[in-house]
């Protein structure tokens, strides 16, 4: 069982995640400002955004394809035509009031996401989070509590994120741990990554999610749930897991000592330091959101063969991506879960390195050692890396045929990244010459002339002694492929 | 007809203070109860079935001539997704009550 | 010597500017001197820029001096109701709130009205934030009635008619949400088209209810409308319910065979003292218009009890929620005391308290609460919803009379203006809009012209009704009826 943090086996964990995604849209949701990160605040707002009095809502269309991309992505049924609701309540970083949002008919309704939730080199193992809506609304601002030159008592309102397009993703409960929470997340994530939805973003807060929480007890006389908890505003993978398990573990202690769901429903912070979730509103406080038919958006009817147009092609789908390796690469769960799970850039450039050189294998070693370390030590990403993959492919079939040994190709491959240039040329820059088998066999036969009593050892059975005499005769012969020169050897100690 | 109304919860989500003197507040709500029991007799018109009308009239998208039907283009009541420069920090914050020309100011709130 | 400015339409004396008659600086001149003359007691203007008028109009005489292109309104001096946005130039709404708010910039109304040359003079008073019939709530004094300044204007657009009716203005402009263009046109003896929703860009409105309101020209004929309507209508990139429906040229406004129109009225709107005797002049009107129409068809409607109900359902919902902004923050005034109440969050509310419950007025913060109670949890179905859905059905039973008529005509009020101070009850006074919300609710263009006087020397004005986008039948027929009539021509001494 997954929740083995719980102790009693007739609990049943109950999780569901609200998952607030950013739009890569250039401007915001109903007016043109730009949505750029960290510039000065209050610079990118117009009357729309600050809420002035008169200034009225245009709907980006962009946002609303991106929002129909979404939507074919999870497979859900689009909600035609888009309308919208304000939701209204009272904070200095909500400049109108209310926030244009969709309560009535959410522009996703339904949809799947089947996810893996075995790791590294675990088996696959897939689930299904099942999606009971998506919709689209507009960000709220920001408000500054400490720092800067704020006047003491003081907090600052910046609107610069006022208005950016958000898509909120909600799903059924269908989880039972923090784990598989967070194994969703990361598959939500890349899905809308490689979909071009949004970029994903966590540090810049482009990608958080609230998660509820609430445990089934099955008691020996009675069965009960505990009141949900909400935990809001979750910003990174770790907090997601650690979040959940820890109130599940709450819940459980807490209801031990009550026997029921004593406290009402809850909203709960998470302290990351301490590691602990905290009251932030309770039942009596819960907001009347006062939800509103917005009157100054006419309604946006989906083309119904738009929904269609947007569906992502299988290889934009990391999943499918993953088991086409498995099927069609013959790759193991780990190498197709590293691949796929660095970026789509990685899985593609794979498939060509693999396709034009032949040996999968061999593709997938080079590129999780070899390109992905110089990636991670560059800070930069596949469509940076100056080798085509066609050009690794030519390297590795060099190798592959014997005419490079790997320490050789390294240097090559080296060079091929520094200067930009293509495999053979790069081989015949640092001079290196292919080494003729009759060369090879001529330096064997000296080696073992040099060295009777290694040869008679081999010849006794003890093959572990080739490696020092392959290394005098790379010593000789540097360009000199290993494989070749201990086939050689072996050779002519059998004769 | 209506329920009665709670004015210190209608006060609290609405934001407005209540009504000064304490004896000023009876005669409030007695004019709200009033007024709604008045609106109250929209419920005498049978509305089963009917979809609640939002905007008066259909706003027409007026689609371009040619455009196929598997896109949002020429929606005319939707925007282009192109970056329009706004107000400088100063013009934004020029009629805030509190600002320091950058930031709106507000009683410090405390997440 | 100056020209006879107040007994001549707009359009004739817009001619004249622009053949070089007469200057458009004289005209302007002549507004502003009205005003000095007049707006301590009518309080008709809340803000007026007589150097930047002047200097606009001279601007003006200047380029036609040289032969230069002018606009259709070349000299045009307009007034603009306060809840309507004019860059750098206060707008108020009549309150508190907004005492010192500067825009940062023009509603579309306003852009379009300077492109075409006219010279905004300033901004008039009105209902705090449109919120009444009697111009009466303003934060800055009640507008009085040139034709008695005893008494109400009308309202909210009650500084807009004034100043038009008392020859301060060639024309204002006004926003109709439940009747405020048309009623205080009808108490004033001028003329006043609420367009259809969606004809006229409501950019830069300070919404009270967006899906009732509509900004609209209010002067002295309805051929005066059809000049300011044709410039100021038409798509805007601001405001998406805004369409382009073929485009509206004054010519085509006024061109409708009147001869042709059938017209509706509907009897009930006269029985049972509805509208009393200070509505004869409207019956009159009536058989007066249907005799040179085509035939007359009665009408009867089966919501005409519910309209105002459903009609302040919606209104103050909507307003609720619009005015959830003004909150200290941003654009508003702030009203709190720096005294500490300790909790952080209470030092928060305590300030959304004091400034909203100072800077709205009464009646404002009475509409907020009914409509905040009509969005809430438990009333949201018997109210909001319920309202929604009867919205449609009166819109449907509308639309539906349009098959058999082409106008409807029908009272404004149901009285004439009562007497400034004079306690009218509240629920009294909502139901007295019972004639103008229709038009409302349904989105319809409707429009106010005078057809007599009461016996007391009030003006009184008669509506007119049509199906969405024609306008044209409405301004056509409003001509026809000025040709037969001078109704509108007289003027307040």
């Amino acid at each position: 069982m997954d929740n083995a943090q719980v102790r009693v086996a007739r609990v049943r964990v109950i999780v569901g995640l609200e998952v607030h995604v950013q739009l890569g849209t250039r401007t915001k949701l109903f007016c043109g400002c730009s949505t750029r990160f960290g510039n000065p605040p209050n610079s990118q707002v117009c009357p729309v955004c600050c809420g002035m009095p008169g200034a009225m809502p245009r709907l980006n269309s962009h946002a609303l394809e991106l929002a129909v991309r979404t939507t074919a992505a999870l497979g859900g049924t689009i909600g035609s035509p888009v309308v919208w609701d304000r939701k209204q309540y009272f904070y200095p970083d909500l400049p109108k009031g209310y926030q244009i949002s969709q309560l009535s008919n959410p522009v996703c309704q339904g949809g799947e996401v089947p996810f893996d939730i075995g790791e590294a080199n675990q088996p696959v193992e897939m689930m299904t989070a099942r999606i009971d809506h998506a919709h689209l609304e507009e960000d709220a601002g920001k408000s500054l509590h400490t720092g800067g030159n704020l006047p003491a008592g003081r907090s600052g309102v910046d609107l610069n994120r006022a208005g950016t397009p958000l898509m909120e993703i909600v799903t059924r409960p269908d989880f039972s741990s923090g784990r598989q929470a967070r194994m969703f997340l990361a598959e939500l994530r890349a899905m809308l990554v490689w979909a071009g939805i949004s970029d994903g973003n966590m540090q810049e807060g482009n990608l958080r999610c609230d998660a509820n929480v609430n445990l089934e007890i099955v008691g020996p006389e009675n069965t009960f749930r505990t009141p949900i908890v909400e935990i809001k505003n979750l910003n990174s993978f770790r907090a997601v897991e650690n979040a959940i398990d820890y109130e599940v573990r709450r819940q459980q202690v807490q209801s031990e000592t009550t026997g029921s769901g004593a406290t009402g429903k809850q909203t709960r912070g998470w302290n990351e330091q301490q590691g602990e979730t905290f009251v932030q509103r309770d039942k009596e406080s819960m907001a009347d959101y006062r939800y509103m038919p917005e009157p100054d958006l006419p309604p946006a009817e989906i083309p119904a063969s738009m929904i269609e147009t947007c569906r992502p092609e299988p290889n934009l789908i990391p999943e499918r991506f993953r088991e086409r390796l498995r099927r069609d690469y013959g790759m193991g769960p780990y190498d197709s879960r590293v691949l796929v799970g660095h970026s789509r850039e990685a899985a593609i450039y794979f498939c060509a390195v693999a396709d034009a050189c032949g040996d999968a294998r061999m593709a997938s070693n080079w590129i999780q050692q070899d390109v992905m370390a110089w990636l991670a030590e560059q800070n930069v990403g596949f469509e940076q890396y100056p080798v085509p993959a066609d050009e690794l492919a030519r390297l590795l079939t060099m190798v592959a045929d014997g005419h490079l040994n790997q320490a050789r190709a390294r240097d090559v491959l080296a060079e091929m990244v520094r200067t930009g240039d293509p495999a053979a040329q790069a081989v015949s820059r640092l001079g290196i010459v292919a080494v003729g088998e009759s060369e090879i066999v001529r330096v064997c036969q000296q080696i073992l002339k040099d060295n009777p009593a290694v040869a008679a050892e081999i010849q006794a059975g003890n093959l572990k002694a080739t490696g020092p005499l392959i290394a005098r005769v790379r010593k000789a012969l540097p360009d000199a492929n290993p494989v070749l020169i201990r086939q050689c050897l072996l050779k002519q100690i059998g004769e | 007809m209506t329920g009665p109304i709670n004015l210190e919860t209608l006060c609290e989500l609405a934001r407005l203070p209540l009504p000064e003197p304490e004896s000023a507040r009876g005669e409030l709500q007695d004019e709200l109860q009033r007024t709604l029991d008045f609106f109250g007799e929209i419920a005498a018109i049978e509305t089963s079935g009917v979809e609640p009308l939002i905007q008066p009239l259909d706003v027409d998208p007026a689609p371009q001539p040619g455009t196929t039907h598997t896109s949002l283009m020429g929606n005319a009541s939707l925007r282009d997704d192109v970056v329009v420069h706004g107000m400088d920090p100063s013009v934004a914050t020029a009629n805030a009550a509190e600002t320091d020309g950058q930031y709106f100011l507000v009683p410090r709130v405390l997440k | 010597m100056m020209a006879d400015f107040a007994g001549r339409t707009l359009v004739d004396l817009s001619g004249d500017v622009r053949s070089g008659k007469i200057l458009a600086a004289d005209w302007v001149r002549f507004c502003l001197a009205r005003i000095a003359e007049s707006n301590d007691t009518l309080t008709a203007f809340l803000a007026v820029d007589d150097q930047a008028a002047i200097q606009n109009a001279e601007a003006v005489d200047a380029r036609i001096r040289r032969g230069d292109k002018v606009g259709p309104l070349a000299g045009v001096p307009v007034a603009i109701k306060d809840n309507i946005s004019t860059a750098g130039i206060l707008t108020t709404c009549a309150s508190r709130m907004l005492e010192r708010y500067r825009p940062a910039f023009d509603a579309t109304v306003v852009e379009r009205l300077k492109a075409a040359d006219a010279i905004v003079l300033g901004k008039t008073n009105m209902d705090e934030f449109a919120m009444g019939s009697t111009s009466s709530s303003s934060a800055f004094g009640p507008v009085r009635n040139p034709w008695d300044r005893e008494r109400t204007p009308g309202g909210s657009s009650g500084g807009s008619a004034a100043a038009v009716a008392a020859g301060m203005a060639a024309a204002a402009i006004g926003s109709d949400t439940g009747g405020s263009i048309r009623q205080p046109a009808a108490w004033c003896g001028i003329s006043g088209i609420k367009p259809t929703w969606g004809r006229v860009s409501r950019h830069g409105l300070v919404a009270y209810a967006n899906s009732l309101d509509q900004i609209g020209p209010m002067a002295r004929s309805a051929g005066d409308l059809a000049t300011i309507l044709s410039m100021i209508s038409g798509s805007d990139q601001h405001d998406a319910t805004c369409q382009q429906k073929p485009e509206l040229v004054p010519s085509g406004l006024l061109n409708v065979n009147t001869r042709e129109l059938r017209i509706g009225w509907l009897p009930s709107q006269f029985e049972n003292g509805a509208a009393g005797d200070a509505n004869l002049p409207v019956r009159k009107a009536i058989d007066e218009i249907g005799g040179e129409c085509r035939g007359m068809v009665e009408l009867h409607s089966r919501y005409q009890s519910v309209l105002c109900g459903v009609y302040y359902i919606i209104a103050m919902s909507q307003a609720s929620s619009n005015l959830g902004r003004f909150d200290g923050v941003r654009f508003t005034a702030r009203f709190a005391d720096n005294a500490d109440p300790g909790d952080a969050s209470d030092q928060l509310d305590a300030m959304y308290r004091q400034t909203r419950g100072t800077g709205f007025g009464r009646e404002v913060r009475r509409r907020i609460l009914l409509g905040t109670f009509a969005l809430s949890a438990g009333a949201y179905d018997q109210f909001f919803s319920q309202a929604s859905k009867v919205r449609r059905l009166v819109r449907d039973e509308l639309l539906d009379m349009f098959r058999d008529v082409d106008v409807i005509l029908s009272p404004v009020t149901v009285g004439p203006p009562p007497k400034l101070g004079e306690k009218v009850d509240r629920l009294r006074s909502y139901r007295a809009d019972s004639f103008t919300v229709a038009a409302n609710l349904a989105g319809l263009p409707a429009m106010s012209v005078p057809c007599g006087m009461t016996d007391e020397g009030l003006p009184v004005g008669i509506q007119m009704i049509a199906a969405p986008w024609r306008e044209d039948l409405l301004l056509s027929l409003g001509q026809r009826w000025q040709q037969m009539t001078d109704w509108h021509l007289r003027r307040p001494s």
